[in-house]
């Protein structure tokens, strides 16, 4: 039997529909009082996270991701059912949504002052996310940053942090109290976890704010913390590689990044200390 | 999720002051299915004509904007990779005939705006194929891995060479030697279709409109797969409501004759006057007219459904049998049956094997 559910994360409110239990349970643990019983609330995309047809129920049992009918990944184990949801539902904005630039990227801010981070798989971003949520700092994205066109502003997309192999566990012991979804093992990222974001996060979900610097972020585990202050051009050049819709949203896009660029402070950080890295960034970007 | 009809979505597209009397529910349906049909840039276009898209939800003109910024930046791309493919085989002097949704895009017809595409199809006479895709592998584009049983589907049987697609671009491109698959039996002598070809100011040969409008109906009938037909029909619809004057009648009807497809015009314009009231000449509408027969009806039957929207937020009854029909119709007029059954116990073997081992049998 399959449960549909609203979820509104705003600014995008999806209907969910599914007939796993497991995803219905991480998707309760994750969202909490966001997720409620769909009935005819206005959603923007409707997708749906089944388990397969026929034999497959029982046998090398599968969940499927569709975006209303079409279903744009291969299936994956059942186990690995949420992280392809998530994944499903961020592919969903990042193909549809044209009205914001989306950067790939993290996003954090203290009151309306944020700092993009954008930056490839692997680079520790998440793991940063996720100590700089829990140490004072707001959660607007771990993924994706909405950017008003022809402006500095961000608008949050709190949706939960994404924690893939060795971080699962550096992250369960700093917050054992926080809302972790079941461990999706072996994904081609690994195994990968999700973490909602602290409460303060989620509460401050409909307020925008300024972005003021770009950090663009690499993990290097015989570095405590090295700062380089990057030119604008590569700037511009790392964060137009990070947009999902740049090419779509077309010259409002480069206009878009090249402002921000022009506006804000940029930085690459390589680091193995995420104390050091707050300390820097409260200190020498907040101030 | 609120069930729409049919009549809904046409009405919308036939009389577009109708959208004002929509329910919010109703709109959340309405967006799924034209999402889904790649047709919310079309009509905000068909909405913004007849000035009332401001007057519509804040909710439905954002998702109909969405639409159109990517429908831009997909115009955008043709004109783009159409310039570029000018480049990559202007050394070999090969004609290229685009086809279909790049050519309304093009030449700039009312069917190209908004359109959104999955493919770039071209028309290329078979004997430049070889060096055409040769030239085509330099400048980036590559071809899908695909089983030793498809290719020789492809080589064997079909109208066209396996997809290409391009490398850093993503772009797909469809190369055709002919309009209808080979194997059909009722593929044209393709030299009609090549003389009758126009150029665009940028230099793009195109497909006249009325061997388009053919195009696209042979497409519409020789094809099993339904998903796309309603917003074929809404191209068609508008081709001719652009360029229906006297001689595009005259040439499509030569046309047809020439290559064989004058049933399927018939047939086409059939149910283009029944769902869209699309406006035909009287002479046209008596000279094509349909014997009415228990073979036409079973047609009725089929079509009046299976062009209609297909998703599952559209009721209709019986579209799930009319679909089958239509897909064992297109089937047979693609393949003779002896062909078919050989193609399809293929198929049923390799589902099988995936279905029961999880193996993909073309990886082994």
């Amino acid at each position: 039997m399959s449960k549909k559910f609203f979820l509104d994360t705003s600014p995008f409110a999806f209907c969910i529909s599914t007939n796993s239990s497991l995803v219905e349970h991480n998707l309760q643990t994750i969202y909490s009082s966001l997720l409620t019983p769909y009935d005819g609330q206005q959603s923007d995309y409707y997708v749906q996270l089944n388990a397969g047809k026929g034999l497959r129920r029982v046998f090398r049992r599968q969940a499927h991701f569709f975006t209303d009918q079409y279903e744009p990944f291969s299936p994956l184990s059942s186990e690995q059912g949420y992280a392809l949801l998530e994944w499903g539902m961020n592919y969903t904005i990042a193909a549809n949504e044209m009205q914001h630039v989306i950067v790939h990227s993290a996003v954090l801010a203290k009151e309306d002052k944020a700092v993009l981070f954008p930056a490839p798989p692997g680079s520790g971003k998440s793991t940063l996310t996720c100590y700089l949520a829990n140490n004072g700092w707001r959660l607007l994205s771990d993924e994706m940053a909405l950017v008003v066109p022809n402006s500095n502003t961000v608008v949050p997309y709190v949706r939960p942090i994404c924690l893939k192999n060795q971080s699962i566990s550096l992250a369960k012991n700093w917050f054992n109290d926080g809302a972790f979804s079941s461990i999706a093992p072996a994904t081609h990222k690994g195994d990968v976890i999700h973490l909602s974001p602290p409460q303060a996060s989620w509460d401050a979900r409909h307020q925008p704010a300024q972005i003021a610097a770009i950090v663009f972020p690499q993990y290097r585990p015989d570095i405590a913390l090295d700062i380089y202050a990057l030119d604008k051009q590569q700037s511009f050049m790392q964060l137009a590689e990070n947009a999902f819709n740049y090419g779509v949203v077309g010259s409002v896009g480069f206009d878009t990044i090249t402002q921000l660029v022009e506006k804000s402070a940029c930085f690459e950080v390589h680091y193995n200390s995420l104390k050091e890295v707050e300390a820097f960034l409260t200190e020498e970007l907040m101030a | 999720m609120e069930k729409i009809s049919p009549q809904l979505l046409i009405a919308l597209y036939t009389d577009p002051q109708s959208a004002l009397s929509l329910t919010s529910s109703q709109w959340q349906s309405v967006i799924l299915v034209l999402r889904h049909h790649s047709l919310l840039a079309r009509f905000r276009i068909v909405f913004e004509q007849c000035q009332i898209l401001q007057l519509l939800p804040d909710y439905v003109q954002h998702h109909l904007s969405n639409s159109m910024k990517l429908a831009e930046k997909q115009r955008q791309q043709i004109f783009y990779e159409a310039s570029k493919l000018k480049n990559s085989i202007l050394l070999d002097d090969i004609p290229v005939v685009y086809l279909k949704g790049a050519a309304y895009t093009l030449s700039k017809l009312t069917a190209g705006n908004g359109r959104i595409y999955s493919d770039i199809d071209i028309l290329v006479d078979k004997h430049n194929i070889a060096s055409m895709t040769q030239k085509l592998f330099v400048s980036g584009w590559m071809g899908k891995d695909i089983s030793p049983y498809d290719q020789k589907y492809y080589d064997n049987w079909m109208h066209e060479i396996p997809p290409l697609y391009h490398s850093s671009r993503g772009t797909n491109l469809d190369i055709h030697h002919n309009l209808v698959p080979i194997v059909s039996g009722r593929s044209p002598d393709i030299s009609v279709f090549t003389k009758d070809v126009q150029t665009t100011d940028e230099g793009h040969d195109y497909l006249s409109p009325p061997a388009l409008l053919l195009h696209s109906i042979a497409h519409l009938f020789f094809n099993e797969d339904y998903d796309n037909a309603f917003r074929d029909l809404i191209d068609m619809d508008l081709i001719i409501r652009e360029k229906g004057d006297d001689e595009f009648w005259q040439r499509l009807l030569e046309l047809a004759q020439q290559a064989g497809f004058l049933f399927e015009v018939k047939l086409a314009l059939r149910y283009l006057t029944r769902i869209f009231a699309t406006p035909l000449p009287i002479e046209v509408v008596q000279k094509l007219q349909l014997k009415n027969s228990w073979r036409l009806r079973l047609l009725d039957f089929t079509y009046s459904r299976a062009l209609l929207p297909n998703h599952p937020l559209v009721e209709c009854d019986f579209q799930g049998m009319a679909n089958l029909t239509a897909f064992l119709l297109g089937h047979s007029r693609k393949m003779p049956v002896h062909v078919l059954a050989y193609h399809s116990a293929h198929k049923l073997y390799q589902h099988l094997t995936k279905l029961l081992l999880g193996l993909d049998p073309n990886k082994q």
